[in-house]
């Protein structure tokens, strides 16, 4: 759904609403000279059919703001509406007046609490509300998925070729998506939901095989990936970073299999250095 | 007098018509030589007035000049070589009498080409006047030059050879290194000029050069080859020249000694080294203009890099004569400001991007590139901010639970009317904190970025965050700190930390430098700019590094130029 500064449409002799030369139809934010969001009317074929909605509630005694309007206090902020730290959702508009944010913003700064951006299309680009939220593609794929702490799945895109896929939870990864895809040079592969056998799946519908540095960052993979690693013909570098599965037993037969390519062993260390790290 | 010359192509030739020419039992020349028995004694008695109006006169040809030529031949960067000469003359016993087409021939060897007034040395009618013959060094070798008279035979006179000259012809080869201290693309050629082909991509006639600043940055490694040994019985020292730019050359690494010249003594394993560095000092960056910036009314700073040409070449001074032999062979140096060149760089990215997307650039907030002022052509890509997960969160609150560690997490939050914390439980200590707050930052980059934070930045990253706890006591301030805003409101400061600059090592300026560390520069040979890139009042301007990414930096010494 398209969403826009009603300021930036025009109306007809008829009185119907326009976006250049079409009849818009999806949201119109009634902005204020000042910069007030006041409301958001629901436009159809250019004709307003009612208000919408679709924000998030304000906080007590929050306002609704175009984000162009805040002054920031310095580089990192805080942003100010009128000489106060903003508080409140705050709307960004960019010069052709979509709207591409909602955001809640407290004591000046964003509350990390609720957010949501939009293509210019009107896809969704963003959303989050508490715990749980997501990232889309421009054509509805999903992105990424996170909830309370723990991205379950992400996809990381470079000059317009994949670069990263983490799988925590499998469910959220269909391959058929990859299809079409360039993979960059340099790829990630991270997550227990990553096992050699989607790995295999992968070298067979996806330009996976022709990677030149691999990294494998807690996966699920043993040592039977070497079948699918044999594959790799431009691979130069492998990085096995805490793999529960590639001790330094595995990573010496990967190793030796390799004999072209530079591998890096990592092993898995649940503790970190939290509570192991000598005092400075 | 006509003058002729004859190229043999070596020595040879030209002695071979010599010893034809003295050849023994020739009447006329019998003759000759009793007339010129009683010139030569001289003391003429008066019965012999007579015959001392028909002496001979004996005509001899007469070549002085430079016994050293320079190699002139094939220069990447072509100027002036000065050309070495010989005046050619004619000296007459008794010059009443001559032939009316009196010439020297000129007979050299190809190791040299030779001119008159400008124009390739053939054969010509000088008039009888004497003449400058000049030399341009063709291949490396002595060459033979050799002069004879030519002209009508008569009894009045007769030509008499004189002996050959030899001159040295030179191969002066001066270098400069592609990279400071010798580091190439190339790791094979690493200080090794002597060994490789001059011309190749270690050993370049063109380079860029770094303007002088505070004596910071390495300056243009040249070396020179030493001549052959015998070069030094011709000249009595070599020289340096610049030209065309402000440069000067220097006997050290620091560029503080100059040298002007060198001798033999001067050279070690065959190569004599020097530095070259533009003079003077670097002026600050320009100042920005006041307001907002409208990339739409405002220009692209072009060209990026401000070059100015100058050239480095060598010379000889000829033994004895202190005339000065200056080789064409120039080196070209490109000298730039590094500083201005990088800020004008990301400026012009930062433009590109607001005009490109102005919404995705307010979200990516600034744009940075780091380079290694030390190495030349070693660059970081352009970076940006990665403070938020893909689906919007900010890393902060998440970097401040790994401070706060796991056993306290359930504390965090507010409870009742304020905040409270246990100052102690679960944390373990300070050092340990900044090792887990470290690592949250290289796990969140990696997995939600694809970015390998290097674990030398990673270290950087670790002594800010134990400064901040330590030092800067956030450690005992804890989760529960509110500082006042500079105009109302509060701002959230956890262990020190704020909120609005988010958390640490995830901005644009210490991921660029982050990717030079990574191809394994020092951090301290690094300098990095940054330019903000949302939307608000200082959109397209120099964006001062936040107290996060100043410590960052300033833990590794890199340098920070937008600051």
């Amino acid at each position: 759904m398209k969403r826009i500064k009603k300021s930036a449409l025009t109306t007809d002799e008829l009185g119907v609403l326009r976006l250049g030369t079409q009849a818009y139809s999806g949201l119109a934010y009634v902005v204020t000279p000042e910069g007030g969001v006041g409301s958001i009317e629901r436009v159809e074929a250019g004709r307003v059919t009612g208000l919408s909605e679709d924000w998030f509630d304000l906080p007590e005694g929050g306002a609704r703001v175009d984000r162009a309007m805040l002054e920031e206090a310095g580089d990192h902020g805080p942003f100010l509406w009128r000489g106060a730290a903003m508080n409140g959702i705050v709307y960004g508009f960019d010069s052709e007046g979509i709207c591409f944010l909602e955001e809640l913003y407290k004591g000046g700064l964003p509350a990390d609490e609720a957010r949501r951006a939009w293509y210019v299309s009107g896809g969704a680009k963003q959303a989050f509300e508490g715990e749980e939220g997501s990232s889309w593609f421009e054509d509805g794929r999903l992105q990424s998925k996170r909830v309370e702490d723990k991205t379950l799945f992400n996809m990381v895109l470079s000059d317009g070729r994949l670069r990263s896929l983490l799988i925590e939870e499998r469910s959220l990864f269909d391959i058929t998506t990859l299809r079409g895809m360039g993979f960059a040079e340099e790829f990630f592969l991270i997550g227990a939901g990553i096992d050699a056998g989607l790995i295999a799946a992968l070298c067979q519908s996806t330009p996976l095989a022709k990677v030149q540095q691999l990294r494998l960052i807690r996966t699920s993979v043993g040592p039977e990936v070497l079948d699918s690693l044999a594959a790799f013909d431009d691979l130069t570098a492998l990085w096995l970073e805490g793999n529960p599965a590639l001790g330094s037993d595995e990573a010496d037969l990967i190793r030796a299999a390799l004999a072209d390519c530079t591998v890096h062993v990592q092993e898995a260390d649940d503790e970190e250095a939290d509570g192991q790290e000598p005092d400075d | 007098m006509s003058m002729t010359s004859t190229n043999s192509g070596g020595g040879g030739g030209k002695k071979k018509r010599n010893s034809g020419r003295k050849k023994k039992g020739n009447p006329q020349a019998k003759q000759l030589a009793a007339a010129d028995k009683g010139v030569k004694k001289g003391a003429p008695k008066v019965e012999v007035v007579t015959v001392c109006e028909e002496l001979v006169n004996v005509i001899t040809p007469v070549i002085e000049g430079d016994e050293l030529v320079l190699l002139h031949t094939d220069f990447v960067n072509p100027g002036e070589t000065t050309l070495s000469h010989f005046n050619v003359s004619v000296h007459q016993s008794n010059p009443g009498h001559a032939p009316a087409n009196l010439g020297v021939e000129i007979t050299y060897g190809g190791e040299i080409a030779c001119e008159v007034n400008g124009a390739a040395f053939a054969s010509g009618d000088t008039g009888g006047a004497a003449f400058r013959l000049d030399m341009r060094g063709v291949t490396q070798g002595d060459c033979v030059i050799s002069a004879r008279i030519t002209g009508n035979a008569d009894p009045r006179w007769r030509f008499e050879d004189t002996p050959p000259k030899t001159v040295l012809v030179e191969n002066l080869r001066l270098d400069a290194f592609l990279y400071r201290d010798g580091r190439t693309v190339d790791a094979g050629r690493v200080n090794n000029l002597a060994a490789v082909d001059p011309h190749a991509a270690g050993t370049p006639k063109t380079r860029e050069l770094h303007k002088r600043n505070d004596g910071i940055f390495t300056f243009a490694r040249f070396g020179m080859r030493a001549p052959r040994a015998a070069f030094w019985d011709k000249a009595e020292r070599i020289t340096f020249s610049t030209n065309a730019g402000p440069v000067e050359t220097y006997s050290n690494p620091a560029a503080t000694v100059q040298v002007l010249n060198i001798n033999a003594g001067n050279f070690n394993n065959n190569i004599s080294e020097f530095r070259v560095a533009t003079t003077g000092a670097v002026g600050n960056l320009p100042g920005e203009p006041g307001g907002r910036i409208q990339y739409h009314n405002y220009p692209v700073k072009a060209p990026e890099k401000q070059m100015t040409d100058c050239y480095v070449s060598c010379g000889a001074t000829v033994r004895n004569t202190n005339r000065e032999l200056l080789l064409g062979d120039l080196v070209k140096l490109q000298a730039f400001s590094f500083d201005d060149y990088l800020d004008r760089n990301v400026y012009n990215e930062c433009r590109t991007r607001v005009l490109a997307d102005n919404a995705d650039a307010a979200n990516h907030v600034a744009v940075a590139k780091a380079a290694a002022h030390k190495y030349y052509d070693n660059e970081s890509g352009f970076c940006r901010n990665y403070t938020h997960y893909p689906g919007g969160w900010s890393a902060f609150k998440p970097f401040i639970k790994a401070i706060h560690g796991r056993n306290c997490i359930e504390r965090y939050y507010s409870n009742g009317q304020g905040r409270w914390i246990d100052p102690v439980a679960g944390r373990g200590s300070a050092a340990q904190a900044a090792t887990r707050g470290a690592n949250f930052i290289q796990t969140y980059l990696l997995d939600e970025h694809a970015i390998a934070l290097h674990n030398t930045t990673k270290g950087l990253l670790r002594t800010h965050i134990l400064n901040e706890l330590v030092t800067n006591n956030g450690w005992n301030q804890g989760l529960d700190n509110y500082i006042q805003a500079p105009v109302g409101g509060d701002l959230w400061a956890p262990y020190g930390f704020s909120l609005g600059d988010g958390a640490p090592g995830t901005h644009a300026e210490v991921l660029a430098v982050n990717e030079m560390i990574a191809a394994g520069v020092p951090a301290a040979e690094i300098t990095v700019a940054t330019y903000m890139l949302k939307s608000l009042g200082r959109q397209g301007k120099r964006f001062v590094a936040c107290y996060n990414c100043d410590g960052i930096l300033g833990a590794g010494n890199v340098r920070v130029i937008t600051d």
